[in-house]
């Protein structure tokens, strides 16, 4: 028991940082049973105390320019102050600098999909980033055993091969570019984070090579897992298997026999969360400790044939197990699970196991590399082939996932697990397994339309979302963007679009929907009609056709049924001179509810749509002075505005629509203000 | 009396198990509900489709909307074939084939000489086609 109390302790511990309300486990813990009371309130009082000591070197200095000199590598300076992420176009190379720029504060997640900088760094326990504005002084860095480890590793293999021999030995995944994709799409990627998998081999090798030594051979062992840690840097996967490494060994040493895999977890958990209070923000944490927990206690409990089918069963039993605890978090981040997984795991995971020490003794010394570069070879390619092909295989895909749905798949499992452990009949678990499943789906009788602005920097990029998955994408923002769209996109569920409305042929609208068109599905293109003068509308209209997207030409007059919407268009006539006034404009009808969509329009335009009411305005010309005339607020009274705005010259939006919105009653919302904005339109 | 305190010990057992699966029950269900409660309420009152929309009519050149698949770049009066000049809006199969018998055209005005295009839809296809 005592390890479990450790474990529940540390972890409560951590979560203080997440809410205050955490120290009332103190007063759970008061009240535990007397053997496991003190073990549990150390853990957590250890975990405090060394969150007292982690203070944020950097709060005083958020905003101000400053110059720093330490150690980069892999982005992060070390100087004696503490660490921080350093940002510059292009990357740095690692090395030893005095960079002048300004300290900032991580960027929170900007769009549904995004990357979540604060998080990241938060879970590395890096509280400011740096901003360079100047490199001040560069010096290579000299060379660490581990440069020449690399060396030695990758000498004589061909590029691609190279790459994965690294990743599999030091965990530098950069390398690998595409085929990190293919391993994931594939359900092999926690190959490719060190984990038990590397340092159960490496001292399961010690351990038979250093057989004559009888029982001391436990304590040499020892040093070899942490050895390894120093060389391939610290990751949290890799420190949880050095840990429970070292539970297993000292258990072996001192005579205790083997240690049961959970408590050896829990011990693990408690040392690392200690360490490393910050590692509950991170997702490795958690997908490697979620991992062994589902592996640890839904593993003994599953029947096993015997003999050769024993053995498959056995591959996909375990891949099943790590993953029944991870299977919303892969959802919610990755937004797709690979069906093949088990298969994967069972015929590509042999050759991996075999290249881990192959690799590992190849990088020691340059001697061995000649010897064993064509075996790596070979059994890389095979490795990368047969992965290639696995990762061409059916998917499971889905958006993000709400705390609530995560926690009723958590609660769904409950009933499942206790019935396993012969705790409950299986017929009542059943019950109240699909009593969660069902209390899950309930909100999904009542969805309804949404629309999302996306945060797609200065332009604009808006998104219709029907109950019925009617899906429509109403410009796209610059080309960087097109990245940030479709992985909200995928974020929110939606792997087609049905329609994709191009409003007019501007940069900050138009420009990231060729990448949109050649990543995701779509139905049908409307544009405004063709400027062959202009070479982004060009642009569009080619990319449409290399996918076989019909283009069609919407105007004044013209509209459309979606399912239970209607886009009902109020621009252009065509002949407008100025692109901006060629902007489609439309007013999207759902169940009564309507929203209108202006694009560029400036004020004369909009002097000629029709008076009706709406309910939410898509600001036109993100808040320019030139649109949202005095007249079109008169006439349409919108209750809520969304402007896709981020930072510009322009002086965009101004202070004079705002002023004017604000006169209407208007309840504003800014994409630069507060990243993407969803809108539900009911 | 053993037997007694047995029957109170399965009671208070069957008791527990009840009060747990209660608990569980209202979690899963308190979950559910807590999702659906913003969808719940509307915060728009809906119009009605008489306000606006439909009612108030839209100055438009045609009376149908001219919604069509256009190719990639504007439709060639001269080289276009059968099929892309229907596809142009308010052209059917009878004006596509009157358009490629009044070929060659030097600009687009030279429509007009179509027997079937007057100024509105020529108005129409301006930006959709070029000579």
């Amino acid at each position: 028991m005592i390890p479990y109390a450790l474990g529940a302790g540390a972890l409560l511990g951590a979560l203080t940082q997440e809410s205050p309300w955490a120290l009332l486990g103190l007063l759970v813990g008061l009240w535990l049973p007397e053997r496991v009371r003190w073990p549990a309130l150390g853990a957590f009082g250890l975990v405090v105390l060394r969150l007292s000591t982690l203070g944020d070197p950097w709060a005083d200095q958020i905003g101000r320019g400053v110059v720093l000199e330490g150690q980069l590598r892999d982005g992060f300076l070390q100087t004696p102050q503490g660490g921080v992420y350093v940002r510059h176009f292009p990357p740095l190379e690692d090395g030893v600098y005095r960079l002048q720029g300004t300290l900032v504060g991580p960027q929170a997640k900007r769009n549904p999909g995004g990357f979540d900088q604060g998080l990241w760094l938060k879970g590395l326990g890096v509280k400011a980033v740096l901003e360079v504005r100047q490199v001040l002084s560069q010096q290579p860095a000299p060379p660490t055993y581990r440069d020449r480890y690399r060396q030695a590793l990758q000498a004589r293999l061909s590029p691609e091969v190279a790459a994965l021999a690294t990743a599999l030995t030091l965990g530098e995944r950069e390398g690998l570019g595409q085929l990190y994709g293919a391993f994931q799409q594939a359900g092999l990627a926690h190959a490719l984070a060190l984990s038990g998998l590397n340092v159960g081999i490496l001292v399961g090798a010690a351990l038979l090579l250093l057989y004559p030594l009888g029982p001391r051979r436990y304590w040499v062992a020892l040093p070899l897992a942490w050895a390894y840690v120093l060389l391939a840097g610290s990751s949290p996967s890799l420190f949880r298997a050095s840990l429970m490494a070292t539970v297993v060994l000292v258990a072996l040493a001192l005579g205790k026999g083997r240690s049961s895999l959970i408590s050896g977890l829990m011990l693990a958990l408690a040392v690392h969360l200690i360490w490393e209070p910050y590692g509950i923000f991170s997702l490795s944490f958690w997908l490697s400790y979620l991992a062994v927990l589902g592996i640890a206690v839904v593993l003994p409990v599953l029947p096993r044939p015997k003999g050769w089918w024993g053995y498959v069963g056995g591959v996909f039993a375990l891949t099943l197990c790590a993953q029944i605890f991870l299977i919303p978090i892969l959802l919610h981040h990755f937004n797709q699970l690979p069906l093949l997984s088990p298969i994967a795991n069972l015929v590509v995971l042999p050759f991996l196991n075999l290249l881990v020490p192959l690799t590992f003794i190849k990088g020691l010394w340059s001697g061995f590399a000649g010897v064993l570069a064509s075996p790596v070879e070979l059994l890389s390619q095979l490795s990368i082939g047969l992965t290639r092909w696995l990762a061409e295989g059916p998917q499971l895909y889905w958006g993000q996932i709400s705390p609530a749905g995560f926690a009723l798949y958590y609660l769904g499992l409950i009933p499942l697990l206790l019935a396993l452990y012969q705790q409950i009949a299986w017929r009542p678990a059943l019950l109240l397994g699909s009593v969660a499943l069902l209390s899950s789906l309930l909100p999904t009788q009542f969805d309804r339309a949404e629309i999302w602005q996306l945060d797609v920097g200065q332009g604009d990029a808006s998104l219709i979302r029907l109950p019925d998955q009617t899906a429509v994408l109403v410009d796209g923002g610059r080309p960087y963007a097109a990245d940030r769209v479709v992985r909200a996109l995928h974020a929110l569920g939606i792997r087609k679009l049905d329609l994709v409305v191009a409003t007019h042929p501007d940069a900050d609208h138009i420009a990231a929907l060729p990448e949109v068109l050649a990543r995701v599905p779509v139905g049908a293109v409307l544009a405004g009609p063709p400027q062959p003068q202009n070479p982004l509308d060009l642009a569009l209209r080619g990319a449409a056709q290399t996918v076989g997207t019909p283009v069609m030409t919407a105007l004044r007059g013209s509209s459309l049924r979606l399912g239970e919407a209607r886009l009902t268009f109020l621009g252009p006539q065509g002949t407008e001179p100025d692109d901006n006034a060629r902007s489609l404009v439309f007013v999207l009808e759902w169940r009564g509810r309507r929203a209108l969509f202006t694009g560029d329009a400036p004020a004369p335009s909009e002097a000629a749509w029709p008076a009706l009411p709406i309910h939410l305005l898509k600001v036109g010309h993100h808040g320019s002075k030139t649109s949202t005339g005095e007249g079109l607020l008169e006439k349409t009274r919108p209750q809520v505005a969304l402007i896709g705005v981020g930072r510009n010259n322009y002086g965009h939006p101004s202070a004079e629509v705002l002023a004017r919105l604000g006169r209407y009653g208007v309840e504003v919302h800014r994409t630069d203000r507060e990243g993407a904005i969803r809108v539900q339109l009911w | 009396m053993a037997a007694v305190r047995v029957d109170k010990g399965i009671h208070r057992a069957l008791s527990l198990r009840a009060g747990l699966t209660g608990l569980y029950l209202a979690c899963v269900l308190g979950l559910g509900l807590y999702s659906l409660w913003p969808r719940l309420f509307p915060r728009f009152t809906p119009i009605s489709e008489a306000q606006g929309l439909s009612a108030t009519p839209v100055p438009s050149s045609s009376p149908t909307p001219p919604l069509a698949p256009t190719s990639a770049h504007p439709v060639s009066l001269n080289r276009a074939t059968l099929e892309e000049l229907e596809a142009l809006p308010g052209i059917g199969p009878a004006l596509a084939r009157r358009i490629i018998e009044g070929r060659p055209y030097t600009s687009v005005d030279d429509l007009q000489r179509v027997r079937g295009i007057g100024e509105r839809t020529l108005q129409r296809l301006r930006p959709l086609v070029t000579p």
